[in-house]
């Protein structure tokens, strides 16, 4: 995913990337190019990728013409053949897991997201941008849960856990969102589907309960022409800091930031600091999404492991 | 049934070797959980309707405003106060 002329470079960049860099180029050093991350974050996007599993193998077999005795069957199966995950909370846990995943197919009972074609379930895919550096491309790539169709149209399919309630705040939040933004570009120039945006298929797990909504998130023409456009000002960016490898810190991030407690220290002890209070795991997006997908495996020059789609 | 009482239930099932476990293990997690959900969302319209008929601050006055005019009312109902505003 890095460049084979300038180790820092990426050249493959998915939504999780560009979100930190977008968010503060230090924090995008810390997290994507050197692999540290908090414990609560490992444990989020654990607990998405077996949530994500559990899903896509009752999306499967849907699309294939199973039932929902049958789905459900397979669902919880997946679920509880994984371990406890490494540092459960009350909300996110494997009992919660199950839970969620079980509740989630009563809830869509009646109201399933209906996929283009038995191939339109998980489709990682990857497109190049017009940015390229010494003749290497640099791509756009991510994981899409599907692409469905309802009334109003054909959208990419994104499921999400969350802690928060699922309100007009909530599915707001997504516009502006270069996942969002990232998918619907995909779905036009990978699958060449007029996709109107994301449907955005959430899940709110708290101790007690799982509860669940669905809404889609829409992008016109306009707004994905505006991305392209910011998007390869904030690439130049990138090749910029890496040529100095220097990442500069975006203070105005820092409050929100789990960075923030070794970024407030002096730069001399900062190492400390980070090995305390983080552990390595590596993200990358080019690898296929399974439980497994965060390891420890450093991902600089490893882009070969997922087909394109 | 509380999530607790559920996970109580079905700790065996979990503690269980996954890939040992059987359909009608199975079926009994998924079962158990139906119902915990079930329990859960006859709480959760309980709650909701309990909210509607719980009463609510008279349209255009807010519950501080009604607090305001509550202790106005004792302070014009207070015997000194009524005397004076007599005399007055």
């Amino acid at each position: 995913m890095f460049s084979k002329q300038l180790p820092t470079l990426q050249t493959y960049w998915d939504s999780t990337s560009l979100k930190a860099f977008l968010n503060c180029p230090r924090k995008y050093q810390y997290q994507i190019i050197e692999g540290w991350v908090p414990q609560q974050t490992a444990l989020d996007l654990d607990f998405g990728i077996r949530y994500h599993a559990c899903l896509e193998r009752a999306d499967r077999l849907r699309a294939a013409g199973a039932d929902l005795t049958a789905q459900l069957s397979a669902a919880t199966r997946q679920a509880m053949s994984e371990p406890e995950f490494e540092n459960p909370s009350p909300q996110k846990n494997r009992f919660t897991l199950v839970r969620s995943v079980v509740w989630y197919l009563l809830h869509h009972a009646n109201n399933m997201p209906k996929h283009l074609s038995p191939n339109h379930v998980e489709l990682p895919f990857r497109f190049a941008t017009e940015l390229s550096y010494s003749g290497e491309s640099i791509f756009l790539c991510g994981h899409m849960d599907g692409v469905v169709e309802n009334m109003e149209g054909i959208f990419s399919l994104e499921r999400k856990t969350t802690g928060k309630t699922l309100n007009s705040q909530y599915f707001d939040s997504f516009t502006p969102d270069p996942q969002i933004t990232i998918y619907t570009l995909a779905s036009k120039v990978v699958l060449h589907v007029p996709a109107k945006g994301v449907l955005l298929d959430a899940c709110q797990t708290v101790v007690n309960f799982s509860a669940f909504d669905r809404r889609p998130i829409h992008r016109t023409p306009g707004q994905l022409e505006e991305f392209m456009r910011d998007l390869a000002h904030w690439l130049r960016n990138a090749v910029q800091y890496a040529e100095q490898n220097h990442w500069p810190m975006n203070e105005a991030s820092c409050r929100i930031c789990a960075f923030n407690r070794v970024c407030s220290k002096d730069p001399a002890v900062r190492d400390s600091f980070l090995q305390a209070d983080f552990k390595k795991k590596f993200w990358n997006p080019l690898q296929e999404r399974t439980s497994a997908t965060r390891d420890s495996n450093n991902p600089h020059g490893a882009e070969s492991s997922t087909p394109t789609a | 049934m509380s999530s607790s009482e559920t996970s109580v239930d079905l700790t065996e099932l979990f503690s269980k070797q996954p890939d040992l476990l059987t359909e009608e293990e199975t079926w009994k997690i998924i079962s158990v959980l139906r119902t915990a959900r079930d329990g859960w969302e006859l709480e959760k319209v309980a709650a909701q309707q309990k909210g509607k008929r719980s009463p609510r601050p008279s349209a255009g006055i807010s519950a501080k405003t009604a607090l305001k005019n509550s202790a106005l009312d004792d302070l014009f109902n207070d015997p000194e106060i009524k005397s004076l505003m007599e005399e007055l």
